[in-house]
């Protein structure tokens, strides 16, 4: 059953030269802590608390805990079935690879692996998102 | 005559109330013809899907176009009811239609021979094309600007984008427009084909026209032009006039229209674009029919041609004008049927060529199910306190993008805990921004109207947002939590916008900065009313912050950032806190709180508190061109800054007379509606745009507009009328006007 649960993060902006470093230095951590590039300056890191994240190369970075966000884990064929009638925009082939766009025209930002999708989505919206994709 | 193919052992559906046998591959149409009757209530028979003379409810949906409609055991039809509309509330099931969307760079609608001999073009150009056509189940309902197709299925709706739509449509045929045309047993020269092929007999036949499509059909042709149909209930006779004037009468059953081509061009007339291109038929231009004189010209509407008379008599002398004036061609076949006599009615009138009117999706009638299909309404969202509010009886509503509480039964209870004792508000939807980096102040004295640098850390103020215009569009707060860190609050239903205009000038500027949103990180919880203070003691919060001040703390053993300022006019404490601690915050407030009068508060009594004080909701109170001086608000204004958003359009303004000003009025209770008209000397010079009768006061307080309509060189009137009651103009606040309740 499909289910929307909060997801420990930390939310990041910085320069985005700062924030390629901190970015850099995730690919030796476990591979369960994520870091979802939102834009040049910003990043969502899952799984993680905040002393886990340092931008020594910004000293005016925001870091922030993020208890505002929930995701929604499908595997392919759910993904099939329950989100792409929602979205109108061109899924990218890449994996993995973040997309970012309205699902059912709700916000939300769609990490994609080869094992599956991750639907983060604020947690104000996420019981209606749900609810729209489980009328699929 | 060919034997009738139904029999006892036929398939059947149900018409009328009876059932109604039918040969596999009839459609419902053909069927009910077959049987001797009409599938709707009378005019010209097309059985192509062009007119609108075969409608019916089917399976519990009105507007079904029976000929396109195959039989099947098990379906219902009956006829739309005579003079009434049919009932639109079709069966529940067929609301959650899906909808497959689809790309292609090219896409032929109609699969006559125009439409194949293109497919071969395109093909042996090494070109794909997706190919629709109503008879393979896919129906076109909407062409849209840039390559937009909505199609409509059996059992789902197809959104289709295209780098080009060729529209291969065909042509249709004219519909005949006399005395009588809406009698049941006229046919067009392709339905009396297409009713022979199915075995139907005709009767006593006759074809008026000499297009040539009713060549070979057994029936009488009659030379001259056609005066009239006469008829009771169905056909009888008609009467057709020689080139002489002479009128001749012949009796028949079925009248057959073969009175010449009309471009089936409803789907090309809904765009302009050069996405779209029509070929073949449907391209080629037809000639217009005589101009009408008598008899229904648009079977949809029931538009006569002397409504059309009305209309012309009236001046609107054009064709899209005539269309909304007479509302010809705006039923379900957007003009298929009378686009051709409208036209030829304004050329003779007119002496002009008439160009054809637009058409508006859809081009077949489409329940709300499927016209919905893939479209949701704005999502709300839920605050953190959402199901708590629920819990305690709240009646929700909707307000600036998110479900709030109105009230939990009792806004004037609320009201007096504000006042007397203590009360919480859940205050989550503010917007909420950190800014932060080595020019955030040189940033924010650009983006405010008010001085920044010399707000001490520790501190805030409260501040307008305004445009380039000098317009105001959001109100809130800064927070300084270090020499470059900032917290910034926003209005619920601004906080949205806010994110995008704080990045875009920070990038116009070159600025260094760094900016996050917050406003769905972080919950927020209003603690006001003259007991707040001791409720957070009691919870653990020793010194609260004095007025206008703010710190990390720690109420009730959970984290908040407490900020304290004022909009119900008594002392509060905003707590920040994170969204999954909320709910235990909020409660330990309400379970210290009880003996001292708690009471959670929704915005009914909330709005009524703030206007008590006089303080502006923007966006409520205030207009898209609302400027600090209208409202009275020049003390959050300075103008000696070097620099803000606004500032050349609010000293450019500033000596040009203005009527437009917001007034504060007390009246007689009860309080006049928002919106409610403002008089002056038998003169409408404004309007009150919120009200609310003051528990306290006795009387009712609003805020309203002063637009036009008075001296604005002299003083404010002192006295205007509402509601036919007299108004008296007065001053904000109307309660604690020295402001000590709110700072205690």
């Amino acid at each position: 059953m499909l289910a929307a649960s909060t997801v420990p993060a930390v939310r990041v902006v910085a320069h985005p030269d700062a924030l390629d470093s901190f970015i850099s230095s995730m690919k030796a951590w476990p591979i369960t802590k994520t870091a979802l590039r939102l834009a040049p300056d910003e990043a969502l890191v899952l799984h993680v608390d905040t002393t886990d994240v340092s931008i020594p190369d910004d000293p005016h970075a925001i870091v922030e805990p993020e208890h505002g966000c929930s995701l929604i884990a499908l595997s392919w064929p759910e993904f099939e079935r329950h989100v792409r009638p929602l979205v109108e925009w061109a899924i990218p082939p890449d994996r993995p690879v973040l997309a970012q766009g309205m699902v059912a025209f709700i916000p939300a930002k769609l990490w994609m692996t080869t094992g599956g999708v991750r639907i983060v989505v604020a947690t104000p919206f996420a019981d209606t998102l749900l609810e729209r994709m489980l009328a699929r | 005559m060919a034997a009738n193919p139904v029999g006892p052992a036929s398939p059947r559906f149900i018409f009328e109330g009876a059932p109604q046998g039918f040969v596999p591959g009839d459609s419902v149409a053909i069927a009910i013809l077959r049987s001797g009757r009409e599938p709707g209530n009378g005019g010209a028979l097309c059985l192509t899907g062009d007119c609108g003379n075969c409608l019916g409810v089917v399976d519990g949906t009105a507007f079904v176009r029976t000929c396109q409609t195959s039989a099947r055991p098990g379906l219902v039809a009956d006829r739309h009811p005579v003079g009434v509309a049919p009932s639109m509330m079709g069966p529940a099931t067929v609301i959650d239609i899906p909808v497959r969307r689809e790309r292609h760079d090219v896409v032929i609608v109609g699969l006559g021979e125009a439409g194949l001999v293109e497919r071969d073009r395109l093909v042996a150009a090494g070109r794909t094309p997706r190919l629709l056509d109503a008879s393979g189940g896919e129906d076109v309902v909407s062409v849209y600007d840039d390559g937009f197709i909505v199609v409509r299925t059996d059992n789902a709706m197809v959104h289709i984008e295209a780098n080009e739509i060729v529209l291969a449509t065909g042509r249709a045929e004219l519909f005949p427009v006399c005395a009588g045309s809406t009698l049941p047993g006229v046919r067009t020269s392709g339905a009396a084909r297409r009713m022979v092929a199915a075995g139907i007999d005709l009767g006593r036949a006759v074809i008026v026209g000499s297009a040539g499509a009713a060549n070979g059909l057994a029936a009488t042709r009659l030379g001259g032009s056609l005066v009239r149909i006469e008829g009771s209930a169905r056909v009888e006779a008609v009467v057709v006039r020689d080139a002489f004037g002479n009128d001749t009468r012949v009796d028949c059953d079925t009248l057959i229209a073969d009175l010449g081509p009309a471009p089936r061009d409803v789907l090309a007339r809904m765009v302009d674009d050069g996405s779209v291109r029509v070929i073949g038929p449907a391209a080629e231009p037809c000639a217009l029919p005589v101009c009408p004189t008598s008899g229904i010209v648009c079977p949809c509407s029931g538009t006569t041609v002397e409504d059309l008379d009305g209309v012309w008599s009236r001046g609107f002398r054009e064709v899209e004008l005539m269309k909304r004036a007479s509302l010809a061609g705006t039923g379900t076949c957007q003009g298929a049927a009378c686009l051709p006599h409208l036209r030829a009615f304004v050329s003779a009138k007119s002496g002009e060529p008439a160009l054809p009117f637009t058409a508006r999706p859809a081009a077949r009638q489409l329940t709300m199910g499927e016209a919905g299909a893939g479209v949701f309404f704005d999502a709300w969202r839920t605050t953190a306190l959402d199901a708590e509010h629920r819990r305690l009886g709240a009646n929700m509503d909707r307000f600036g993008g998110w479900w709030r509480p109105w009230n939990y039964g009792d806004h004037v209870a609320e009201y007096w805990a504000v006042r007397e004792a203590v009360s919480i508000g859940d205050v989550s939807t503010l917007g909420k921004m950190i800014v932060t980096g080595p020019d955030s102040v040189e940033f924010l004295e650009r983006i405010y109207p008010t001085n920044v640098a010399d707000i001490k850390v520790g501190r805030s103020r409260y501040v307008l947002l305004l445009n380039e215009r000098g317009h105001l569009f959001d109100d809130g707060m800064i927070v300084r939590e270090g020499d470059t860190r900032f917290v910034l609050t926003f209005t619920s239903g601004g906080a949205g916008n806010a994110e995008m205009w704080m990045r875009d000038w920070a990038e116009t500027w070159g600025l260094d900065v760094r900016i996050m949103d917050r406003t769905m990180s972080l919950a927020a919880i209003n603690v006001t009313g003259p007991r707040a203070a001791e409720l957070l003691i009691r919870l653990g919060l020793e010194e609260p912050p004095k007025f206008l001040q703010h710190r990390h703390v720690t109420v009730a053993g959970i984290a908040c950032h407490a900020m304290r300022l004022s909009f119900t006019g008594e002392a509060s404490w905003e707590l920040h806190v994170r969204p999954d601690h909320a709910v235990a915050l909020w409660r330990a407030l309400m379970d210290a709180g009880r003996d001292l009068g708690i009471k959670p508060h929704g915005l009914q009594a909330l709005f009524g508190l703030r206007l008590e004080k006089g303080h502006v909701i923007v966006g409520m109170d205030t207009e898209m061109d609302t400027t600090p001086r209208r409202i009275d608000h020049d003390w959050a204004i300075k103008m000696n800054k070097p620099f803000f958003l606004g500032q050349e359009a609010l000293a450019r303004t500033a000596s040009l007379p203005d009527q437009r000003r917001m007034i504060a009025l007390t009246m007689e209770s009860p309080a006049p509606v928002e919106g409610a008209p403002i008089w002056l000397d038998h003169q409408l010079v404004g309007h009150v745009a919120t009200s609310f009768t003051s528990p306290l006061l006795g009387h009712a307080v609003m805020l309203g507009w002063l637009k036009r309509g008075w001296d604005a060189s002299g003083p404010i009137p002192t006295t205007v009328w509402v509601d036919g009651r007299a108004a008296t103009v007065s001053e904000t606040p109307f309660y604690d006007k020295e402001g000590g309740r709110a700072r205690r």
